[in-house]
């Protein structure tokens, strides 16, 4: 027998019997958007959560602090930053170094910077997901002379001329505007110089360039707001410079840097956990991650979701007795036709096959209708929790996530439920086929 | 070589501890293109002995041989895979299904076997032009009077050419002309396609029918013969043959 043929016998069937199809079918929808809805909700908790979570940091990011190293520690130094970087999953990594307060004067004319100043690896930051207002990321060649502010930090600028009133505010003034800081340094010339401990310029000046403005932002490590970057290799010159200016003897044995930190960026954030462990192992145990706030608020997630999936089951469970009832009532009231059918040639196997199919095709549409409602329960519910603080449902569930949707249906769940509701279909075909497939060819013959 | 031949089957049904002997020890020899006639009252083994043969039941004892093969121990599969290809029936009910139209009733057996729908649809309406149905192709069973159904029935039977057509009581639902009517178009269905029908009725004038009479009594054989061609008034014949016997 050709599966078509087999479909369509099926199909017939169930249209035969329209009332009782239609109700068995509304079952499945019941369970389908039940567990639609609960999951969808279940993911957009976890989402809303991993947002506020980035809001207070990336949670893909590991810090390393090498503050407190004891001398026969592992050495943060660039050897450490390349075994560190050869790691699986990780996406970059930086060493940060603190250039030593006051070590250097950055200045463009006769106003001075007296911010912060990191030294990072200038070509890791748009893969540490640094974000411009403006320009471009330098790339290799031009890292060496490169200095980055963000139009915050850009008010470290003060006029050297003047004894007082010497900075922009960056506050808004009487009439509201907020005013330019002096330097604009994607025009002006900079330069760099260091200085003796005595305030005195020393050596040649280094011109400076900046490709591009950073966008403000406090959350990250090193934070953009208030404070310049340079690229490594240019903190280590100035590093000499200052050395040789203020007569500061190194150890000739350990000419490379020691960074104070580095910052490391997984893939994702499943990797984290990973990564942190691995470094733990390479002797850096002082390390900080997201990964410890979000741990456990993911573990709540998954028993939210898992409760919320619970509860929609148990009405997919209940739809399938009513699938299995269905079937059951339909092979009783059909018991001369499958006798007939055996009689005539028909094989046990397509018999079974063809009540499978049956209750598989109940599922199915139950969980294609279920789906389309899901969405549109879904669209109901984001509506409500999104418009106006003052609403029950929107304060209770969307606290921790104001401005994102509170139940999402990723494509995953939409196929999953389908699939998932044309199983428990053809799971609950199995008893009542093995019923049909039972009946004697001889009921066929018998006289009521 | 017969087509069918039935070799001591004995057929014993047990009711709680008693043993109820249906059929004791039967031996037959149909043989291909013959219309043979099973005739016995309600109760006498008749309708045990054509579901053995069509297999629908198995024997307690004894042996079916079908076209060269030894049927008896035959399982289910393989017994729906022979009846496609070899057998086809005739019910006293008629028994099409409800929510198939009478088109779609006669191509059943073709479905069962995986033939095209194209192919499926020119048999099926050749042979209800056949059974003279060419006009109710798309009515539903329950549309149609019940010697059009058993029309319909019949045209189920013959569509797939099957050796061997069984009709269990075939006119039991008809009054008696209808009767007449369903049987000269099976029966001239039968030789016009030179295949074996066998007949089970309890009317001795649907008997009459066919090239040989069998009747059954208490689950044996009690009278075997073969009947004279006949156009007309073949009561009387039977009636002498019968005398000779």
């Amino acid at each position: 027998m050709k599966i078509k043929d087999m479909m369509a016998m099926s199909l017939k069937n169930l249209l035969k019997r329209k009332v009782r199809t239609c109700l068995t079918v509304a079952g499945v929808l019941i369970g389908t958007c039940a567990i639609v809805v609960m999951l969808s909700i279940g993911l957009g908790l976890t989402e809303g959560m991993n947002q506020s979570l980035q809001q207070m940091g990336d949670i893909t990011m590991i810090q390393i602090y090498n503050y407190n190293q004891s001398a026969e520690g592992t050495k943060l130094d660039d050897a450490a930053i390349e075994s560190i970087r050869s790691l699986e999953h990780v996406t970059a990594v930086t060493p940060i170094y603190d250039l030593p307060w006051g070590a250097c004067a950055i200045s463009s004319g006769k106003y001075r910077y007296d911010g912060m100043v990191y030294g990072l690896d200038l070509t890791a930051l748009e893969k540490m997901g640094y974000t411009l207002d403006d320009g471009a990321f330098p790339d290799e060649s031009q890292v060496g002379n490169t200095i980055l502010f963000s139009r915050e930090s850009l008010y470290s600028f003060y006029n050297t001329k003047k004894k007082s009133n010497n900075r922009v505010n960056q506050y808004p003034d009487a009439n509201g505007n907020i005013p330019d800081p002096y330097v604009d340094p994607l025009s002006d010339k900079l330069e760099v110089q260091v200085l003796t401990n005595e305030g005195e310029l020393y050596g040649r000046p280094i011109r400076l360039q900046s490709t591009a403005l950073l966008t403000s932002d406090y959350s990250r490590n090193p934070p953009t707001s208030y404070s310049a970057f340079i690229d490594i290799s240019l903190a280590k010159e100035l590093t000499e410079q200052y050395n040789k200016a203020n007569k500061v003897r190194t150890d000739p044995q350990n000419k490379g840097l020691n960074y104070s930190q580095a910052v490391i960026k997984a893939e994702s954030v499943e990797y984290v956990q990973e990564l942190e462990t691995a470094i733990h192992d390479m002797g850096f145990t002082d390390t900080y991650s997201m990964e410890n706030v979000r741990g456990p608020v993911e573990e709540m997630m998954n028993m939210i979701q898992l409760v919320l999936g619970g509860i929609g089951a148990v009405s997919l469970i209940v739809a399938a007795l009513g699938i299995i009832n269905t079937m059951i009532m339909s092979i009783y009231e059909r018991t001369r036709e499958i006798g007939v059918m055996k009689v005539l040639g028909c094989v046990v196997g397509n018999i079974r096959v063809m009540f499978l199919m049956e209750a598989g095709m109940i599922g199915l549409m139950g969980g294609l209708v279920g789906l389309v409602i899901s969405y549109a329960a879904s669209a109901v519910i984001n509506y409500f929790a999104s418009s106006g603080d003052g609403n029950v449902l929107g304060g209770m569930l969307g606290m921790m996530s104001t401005g994102t949707p509170i139940s999402v249906i990723p494509p995953w769940l939409a196929a999953g439920s389908v699939v998932f509701a044309v199983g428990v279909g053809v799971l609950s075909g199995i008893l009542p086929a093995n019923r049909a497939v039972k009946i004697s060819a001889l009921t066929a013959i018998k006289q009521e | 070589m017969s087509l069918i031949s039935v070799q001591g089957v004995r057929k014993v049904y047990r009711v709680d501890r008693e043993r109820i002997v249906a059929l004791g020890g039967v031996s037959l020899a149909i043989e291909e293109g013959e219309i043979c006639c099973i005739l016995g009252t309600s109760g006498s083994g008749k309708s045990t002995l054509l579901n053995i043969m069509a297999g629908l039941e198995k024997p307690s004892r004894g042996k079916i041989v079908i076209a060269g093969s030894d049927v008896t121990g035959f399982s289910e599969k393989q017994w729906a895979l022979f009846r496609q290809k070899n057998i086809g029936f005739v019910f006293q009910s008629y028994n099409l299904l409800p929510t198939l139209t009478a088109l779609e009733n006669v191509a059943m057996p073709l479905v069962f076997r995986g033939t095209g729908k194209g192919k499926r649809m020119q048999e099926a309406t050749k042979m209800l032009k056949a059974v003279g149905l060419g006009t109710r192709m798309s009515h539903k069973p329950t549309q149609m009077s019940g010697g059009q159904q058993q029309r319909v029935g019949i045209a189920r039977a013959f569509v797939s050419h099957p050796k061997i057509i069984f009709a269990d009581e075939p006119t039991g639902n008809l009054d008696s002309k209808t009767s007449r009517e369903v049987m000269g178009i099976m029966v001239g269905l039968a030789r016009r396609y030179h295949e074996t029908l066998i007949v089970v009725t309890h009317d001795r004038e649907i008997a009459r029918f066919g090239d040989r009479l069998i009747e059954i009594h208490d689950g044996l054989v009690r009278y075997d013969s073969r009947l004279a061609p006949q156009p007309a008034g073949g009561a009387a014949n039977e009636e002498e043959r019968k005398a000779q016997a």
